[in-house]
């Protein structure tokens, strides 16, 4: 009996195999057809009794069985994620406008204004639209119509989800663009920042340099070998033909490499062009590494941070909340012109300013203010954004304190 | 904004996407030519220039279907902007 189970389960995998095969090498199918072929033999063999083995191999039967069905639940599971899948394409293929017939027709209803069905012309206009997109009307051409708008309701909802989860997505973007440096301190932050700068400039300088190279291969012919090909045909049809073939390559040759140093003229601008600018980019990382040597130098005080906030003020503070609730807080901020450290060396004050965002006196959400390289001299415009924190159209008012602030050399 | 003008900027927007779309068919198709055009020879410039055929190919079929999906908003838009 097992043996018969054993090579149906075996026959099952081998015809998995082929179709697997012939309609294109699937994996899946031809890996599943081949665990059905072990599955199946390991049955059969262990359910056919032997010298040694009057019972068969009850363990290689059992074996076999568990793999079969891990193997049909695979597919079950796979079946089932592969249905919601479809479900999910054909669900979002339904929310583009015109995806169906009738999203067709009620569009174009509403653009050639036939939607108005109290006048007869616009009622037999819209019933040569539903002719037109094959739509039939049994229980009137303006139920049509509300099925139509009904359905086109989905279409406008998934194009204002799209907008918002576009504007999320850029607000995303920006948040961590904004707070790359915030939880960096002292010197760390402006290292950070210029090494930054310095690698963005080295790999513009890279890519322009490769796009330079590019540009002078292309359309380059590589020469044929005469004294081989020669050779070649004098092998096979004698001295004459090796002769002949070998000047006709050097002739071709020569065509060749006019052609080639009439590309490489034509190029050279282009050429030229990306290769000055990768080398003033690469000059302006080199400079950039040795601005960071300098700065290592530079003194740092250690005034408490609410100190150092009393030296800044802030002024055209804003607070603006785009339609997906995010609040970005520009502001400008200066430092005291008289401010120095250590009595008499002249600084700047650089780190990360929180601005609190309040409703009222309900605090709606914080945004990190980074200050910019150099760190903060006069009128410095500021920015930082808070995600999913405010209504758009409500007011809002802002306080500012330090998260690390240190003051250092100028 | 009236019905009108709502599906008309529904279309124009879709028209937008489907144009960015065929656009970036386009810039592959051009970038696959200009790479096919740097190869000069060598043991795989065979290979390597029918990887770039075919990858051309596959992305002019993209477009072309793309286009084809697109028709009907280019018509809407056409017929009754």
């Amino acid at each position: 009996m097992m043996i018969y189970i054993g090579m149906g389960i075996l026959l099952i995998g081998t015809v998995m195999v082929a179709m697997g095969w012939t309609s294109g090498v699937k994996g899946r199918t031809i890996g599943t057809g081949v665990l059905l072929i072990v599955c199946g033999a390991c049955i059969g063999i262990g359910g056919a009794p032997s010298r040694d083995m009057p019972n068969g191999s009850p363990f290689m039967v059992a074996l076999g069985f568990v793999g079969t069905v891990a193997v049909i639940a695979l597919a079950l599971v796979n079946r089932k994620k592969n249905a919601v899948v479809n479900q999910e394409a054909a669900q979002k293929r339904a929310e583009v406008i015109g995806a169906t017939m009738l999203d067709r027709f009620f569009v174009e209803c509403v653009l050639s204004e036939c939607d108005d069905f109290s006048k007869p012309k616009n009622v037999q206009r819209a019933q040569l639209l539903a002719d037109k997109y094959k739509l039939s009307y049994p229980n009137g051409i303006e139920e049509l119509y509300r099925r139509g708008l009904e359905g086109h309701q989905a279409v406008s909802r998934r194009f204002v989800l799209n907008d918002l989860e576009k504007k999320r997505a850029e607000e995303r973007k920006q948040f961590d663009e904004l707070n790359r440096y915030s939880d960096l301190t002292g010197k760390d932050k402006r290292i950070a920042m210029l090494s930054d700068r310095a690698k963005e400039l080295r790999q513009k300088a890279r890519n322009q340099k490769e796009y330079a190279d590019m540009l002078m291969r292309s359309g380059q012919q590589k020469e044929m070998d005469w004294a081989t090909w020669g050779g070649a045909a004098s092998g096979i049809a004698g001295f004459g033909a090796g002769v002949s073939t070998a000047i006709d390559i050097q002739m071709k040759n020569a065509q060749i490499r006019a052609e080639n140093e009439k590309r490489m003229r034509d190029a050279m601008p282009g050429y030229m062009f990306f290769s000055n600018n990768a080398s003033g980019n690469l000059s302006n990382a080199d400079a950039i590494m040795k601005e960071i040597e300098n700065f290592k130098l530079k003194l740092i005080s250690d005034e408490p941070a609410a100190k150092l906030m009393e030296q800044l003020t802030f002024q055209s503070t804003d607070v603006l909340v785009s339609e997906t609730g995010a609040a970005m807080v520009c502001t400008t901020a200066s430092l005291n012109p008289d401010f120095m450290i250590f009595d008499d060396v002249p600084a700047v004050v650089d780190g990360t300013i929180i601005a609190k965002i309040y409703d009222g006196e309900r605090l709606c959400g914080t945004a990190q203010l980074v200050l910019p390289l150099y760190g903060l001299g006069r009128n410095v415009p500021l920015r930082g954004i808070c995600i999913d924190c405010c209504e758009p159209g409500k007011a809002y008012t802002v306080r500012f304190v330090p998260k690390h602030l240190w003051a250092m050399e100028r | 904004m009236t019905l009108r003008e709502q599906l008309l900027s529904e279309l124009q927007k879709q028209n937008e996407i489907a144009q960015a779309a065929i656009k970036e068919q386009e810039e592959i198709i051009s970038a696959e030519a200009f790479a096919r055009s740097t190869i000069t020879g060598g043991p795989f410039s065979s290979t390597a220039r029918s990887a770039c055929d075919s990858r051309m190919q596959a992305a002019s079929t993209q477009k072309n279907r793309l286009q084809q999906e697109n028709a009907w908003i280019s018509e809407m838009l056409s017929k009754y902007r």
